[in-house]
């Protein structure tokens, strides 16, 4: 096993119910664990290159950066740091958005920390070049392959074509890392790059489910749920402790073997968190989890478990496409609330300029982004960021020059 | 009468000719039926040995024990994870048994 | 329907070694062919999928054979002798036991997991158990050997090895059971690891067309590797000594398990603990196989049916891990119980005989080989269960013997130059012999044939219906209905690949079945009371102490039987471990 450890992002401060000294003890006296350093602000402070070459020099190899949600800081953290350590070898743990930010409670946010960093140390010491990391596409490990060709028929680009001996080839440039060939594959032997069953099958071992509040599993895809989980409990959105979120390419990634890990192990519920049919970014990533589960329910039916268990939940719109309410502009006339079909505006009375006045509050959970408010709205103050009324306009003039 | 296929489970495994279960018998007895759905050829022959039902993805394959041997209506699935099984045993009483064994080194 | 031979497509391959069945002795003995020399084409022909084929299939609970810590060959082949009443090759025996271990800890190594005690050693699960757990075993194996490069033929049937002017063995001729097509199979030395012969007997568990393969062994086992070596001139030993045991009753399930792994004495209606009260002599719990393959048996004759192994003392925790035992081995076995209803701290497991086998792998039936597990044929090798002469190897001897029949071959292959002179007439023959089952429009089925034989063993050559009881008359005219069978062959019909293999394994049933009878003529004593018992002759006859061989005439067909001398290495006496 490789030295691995663990680097902790205070983000100046934004993370108050953390605490940092019970991670660091715990963390320190696990001896799977080399070092584990703490910074203020890492991705503002200087230097940060020259602490991953020291890490390095220390003999560490493998490392976990527990900070911010990925898709904020993971570039900056991983082009920094890719001088002394392997790209593939280093793993965020969010620890800002997804426990920080989501839980309340001090303790139970710290625990979820401290659960997730374990995860994120579980994946990437099982991080292993199976013969991808340097092409940008999934692998197949022939000698165990049964050339069923189930990879070939649901992938949604047609990057899988059989070689001469009949196994799966995958496609270097056709292939778009969605994993739907991995989340079907009934041998479990195609992988990503930085996605093998394994790694996230001992991700899963990592979670504590002797709670007595029941554990939820969410895997979402980080296209569009994980993101939008994040955003959401940076505008204030709360969930219990008990939630744990993996990441993946596509809930069509999900292999239904990992499902029943997480039975297994104890989670008493599984989630996958995706698109709708007409939003999946690779097609029919979404229809292919929905059958499996299922089967899958049925297969729990079977066995006396409550196929609730597993549950496919499909965000509809793109978050982006919800919309703005601009406090300085809204008059309170609340027609917008009137309106709205769905409960996603609320009257609030908040104090704005020195004034306490009744202000539209946008439900960020509720909205779907379907603009009725803003054409109702008389001060101009709801817009949806990218259907206004310029790009319209823009729009219908290309379209006539055309 | 072993292999129970559930037909709206079943796919087929998508395959143009064999389906996994096919694939896998050790006795040549699965195959695709006229419905494109996995069909045991022979009840008779089959040995018991729960290839099929482990192997396939969709969890379409129930075995059964002939009813000459035993009763109605007992149950055995299997649940594959990645290293381990899960088997949920449920007997005529209805009395429900759990088992996880591990399959495979890490 | 290819009913014109002239239509049926010919596949000729060439090798370097041919590896007839991918079974675990077979894939064992393709990984060191490749690891000595991973230049050498190496081809395994199977006739299911290498994934899930042979004896493993389903899984195993149990390497019963491992020579742990302070324990020494010596002792092992001193406990071998004494299961079978003191009849083994010793020799050979003593090379297989030294491999043991290392095949073991190499497939640990490649991801079996083995039950470990306290000290980290491997669980042990009597004198030369361990406990592992072993449901996807035959898949991690068939994972190795693919990654080491062997090709691997799925879905081809042997059906004749194939054979040069001077009568050595170059390869094998057989068919795709999926494609169709005849296979010509070119190899400078041959190994067969084709498994031991299943369904000769008629199983009690048969109900009418039902449940016709609830047997303990391998029922797609059917002794095709027996078969072929018969039609081809190969010495065999000891088909006499029958494998039949104790299994669980209607379910014909391993008691191994029960017995070994949880201390379970065996019991009759009665109460009575059976081995302790009536074969104390014999050596009580832990009397020779045959006598405890037989004890349940004699005590339903003598009225003291049904028998069990008790299980009543065993604690919640022991039998959850006695059903997770049976999860690895036969998972059906935990639904046959809860068909049951049974539950076994209450109610003890109804056990009885089973039909009886051939099977090299627990019994001395098989080739008669040399050390590097070379057969009289030149360019055949053997191993696993269709190699005779070492009893009590089960999976991790079968492994060996797989190492050792790959090393022998490599060696055997260093004096073989050139193309073979194989004649065309006996390919052409092959071919038709092969496929003119489907030319047959009306006539027998392969089922119908095979329930026929099976009947007519069960009844006449002593099956589990008679209490393995046989005498001089009923073996004749076993023989006399044998042969025809055989020449009614020529009737049988197949519709389809599948029904043409069906046809090809009764065949080979046949020809085990005559070979089989005629070793059961000649022992004119009971040596294994159980798996060798002649009412006519109900003694041990001290001269018979030897291995009764057979070898058939290539040409006329006729069937020679003789006896080879027993050669003691381990001093001692047989009898006793």
């Amino acid at each position: 096993m490789s030295c691995f450890g663990v680097l902790l992002c205070r983000c100046n401060g934004q993370m108050p119910n953390i605490d940092f000294e019970r991670i660091v003890s715990v963390l320190s006296k696990d001896k799977k664990i080399a070092a584990v350093e703490i910074r203020d602000r890492l991705c503002i402070d200087p230097g940060m290159e020259e602490l991953g070459l020291q890490l390095k020099e220390s003999g560490l190899e493998r490392l976990v950066v527990a900070a911010c949600s990925p898709l904020f800081c993971k570039k900056l953290f991983i082009g920094n740091l890719s001088p002394a350590f392997n790209p593939h070898l280093i793993e965020i743990a969010n620890i800002r958005e997804q426990c920080s930010w989501l839980v309340t409670d001090p303790k139970a946010a710290t625990e979820k920390a401290l659960e997730t960093i374990k995860m994120s140390a579980a994946k990437v010491q099982k991080a292993k070049n199976v013969g991808n990391w340097d092409r940008n596409c999934v692998y197949v490990l022939k000698n165990k392959c049964d050339k069923c060709k189930r990879c070939v028929t649901e992938c949604p680009n047609q990057a899988m074509v059989l070689d001469c001996d009949g196994f799966p080839e995958p496609q270097e440039g056709k292939c778009q890392l969605c994993g739907i060939c991995l989340g079907g594959c009934p041998l479990k032997i195609i992988s990503l790059p930085d996605f093998r069953l394994e790694e996230i099958s001992a991700m899963l071992e990592q979670i504590d489910y002797s709670a007595r509040e029941p554990v939820v599993v969410a895997f979402m895809c980080d296209r569009h749920a994980y993101w939008e989980l994040d955003t959401l409990a940076a505008e204030g959105y709360r969930t219990g402790a008990n939630l744990r979120t993996i990441p993946v390419p596509c809930t069509g990634a999900v292999n239904m073997s990992i499902i029943n890990d997480a039975i297994t192990f104890g989670a008493d519920g599984v989630v996958l968190v995706g698109c709708n049919a007409s939003q999946c970014k690779y097609r029919q990533g979404d229809i292919l989890a929905k059958a499996r589960l299922t089967n899958l329910q049925d297969t729990l039916q079977r066995m006396m478990l409550e196929p609730e268990r597993i549950t496919y939940l499909s965000l509809s719109e793109n978050y982006t496409e919800k919309c703005q309410l601009d406090i300085e502009k809204c008059s309170g006339c609340m027609i917008c609330s009137t309106v709205c079909p769905f409960g996603a505006i609320e009257a609030q009375t908040l104090e704005h300029n020195g004034e306490k006045r009744l202000i539209a509050v946008r439900v960020p959970q509720a909205c779907r982004g379907c603009g009725i408010c803003v054409g109702y709205c008389h001060s101009a103050a709801c817009w949806l960021p990218h259907s206004q009324d310029q790009e319209i306009l823009g729009l219908i003039d290309r379209a006539m020059e055309w | 009468m072993p292999p129970k296929v559930i037909l709206e489970k079943c796919d087929g495994c998508k395959a143009e000719h064999e389906p996994l279960c096919e694939q896998v018998c050790p006795g040549n007895l699965m195959t695709l039926g006229e419905n494109k759905k996995a069909k045991c050829r022979d009840l008779r022959d089959c040995w018991d040995c729960m290839s099929c039902t482990k192997a396939c993805p969709q969890g379409a394959i129930e075995t059964r024990l002939p009813y000459q041997l035993g009763y109605y209506p007992a149950k055995l699935t299997p649940l594959m994870g990645t290293n381990q099984i899960t088997w949920t045993c449920v007997d005529i009483n209805g009395k429900i048994e759990r088992f996880v064994i591990k399959n495979r080194n890490d | 329907m290819p009913v014109n031979l002239e239509n049926i497509e010919e596949v000729y391959l060439q090798t370097d070694i041919l590896i007839i069945g991918a079974g675990n002795a077979g894939c064992f003995a393709a990984i060191e062919a490749k690891r000595l020399n991973p230049e050498l084409k190496v081809t395994l022909m199977e006739k299911a999928h290498i994934d899930r084929s042979g004896c493993l299939a389903g899984g195993m609970d149990a390497i019963n054979t491992y020579i742990k810590k302070g324990r020494t060959i010596d002792e092992f082949v001193r406990w071998s002798r004494s299961q079978v009443g003191g009849l083994l090759r010793e020799d050979l025996t003593i090379n297989m036991a030294e491999l043991i271990n290392q095949c073991i800890e190499e497939w640990e190594e490649w991801g079996l997991p083995i039950k470990k005690d306290e000290n980290g050693e491997y669980l042990a699960r009597g004198k030369w158990d361990i406990a592992i757990q072993g449901s996807e075993m035959k898949v991690i194996l068939a994972e190795k050997t693919r990654e080491l490069g062997a090709e691997v033929l799925n879905r081809v049937v042997a059906t004749n090895f194939l054979l040069d002017e001077n009568g050595a063995v170059r390869g094998a001729m057989g068919f795709g059971v999926r494609d169709g097509k005849f296979y010509i199979i070119e190899a400078k030395a041959t190994i067969v690891a084709t498994g031991g012969a299943g369904g000769v007997y008629k199983p009690y568990t048969n109900d009418g067309n039902d449940c016709h393969h609830q047997i303990w062994y391998s029922p797609f086992n059917t002794g095709a590797g027996y078969a072929m070596g018969i039609r081809a001139g190969a010495e065999m030993t000891t088909f006499e000594m029958r494998w039949a045991s104790v299994r669980t009753k209607d379910f014909n399930g391993p008691i191994d398990t029960i017995s070994v792994g949880y201390n379970t004495p065996m019991i009759n209606a009665k109460g009575e603990k059976i081995l302790q009260t009536h074969y104390a002599a014999q050596g009580g719990e832990t009397a020779p196989r045959y006598i405890r393959a037989n004890a349940p048996m004699e005590e339903w004759l003598a009225g003291r049916g049904p028998c069990y192994v008790d299980t009543r003392h065993m604690t919640p925790k022991q039998i959850k891990e006695l059903k997770g035992d049976y999860l690895n081995e036969r998972p059906t076995f935990v639904l046959f119980l809860a068909a049951r209803g049974q539950d076994i701290s209450q109610e003890p497991i109804e056990v009885y005989g089973s039909d009886p086998y051939i099977v090299g792998g627990h019994t001395a039936s098989g080739y008669w080989i040399n050390p590097d597990r070379s057969t009289n044929l030149p360019g055949l090798f053997a191993c696993g269960d269709v190699a005779g002469g070492v009893p009590n190897k089960f999976v991790g001897g079968c492994a060996a013997e797989g190492l050792l029949s790959a090393r022998g071959a490599l060696e055997y292959i260093k004096g073989v130059n050139g193309e073979a002179a194989i004649s065309e007439g006996q390919l052409k023959a092959e071919k038709e012999r092969v496929f003119h089952f489907m030319a047959n429009q009306d006539g027998i089925l392969p089922r119908e044939m095979e329930e026929r034989l099976q009947r007519l063993m069960d009844e006449y050559a002593g099956g589990v219906h008679q209490f393995f009881r046989m005498n001089e008359e009923r073996l004749q005219y076993a023989l006399r209905e044998i042969k025809i069978l055989k020449d009614q062959t020529k009737y049988l019909v197949a519709s389809d690949l599948h029904e043409l293999m069906s046809a090809h394994e009764v065949l080979d049933r046949l020809e085990v079945a005559e070979v089989l009878v005629h070793h059961l003529l000649f022992r004119r004593e009971t040596r294994w009371p159980g798996w060798q018992t002649r009412m006519d002759y109900p003694e041990v006859d001290p001269s018979l102490d030897c291995f009764v061989n057979s070898q058939k005439d290539r040409e006329t067909g006729e069937i020679k039987v003789f006896t080879r001398p027993y050669v003691q290495v381990v001093p001692g006496d047989r009898t006793k471990p």
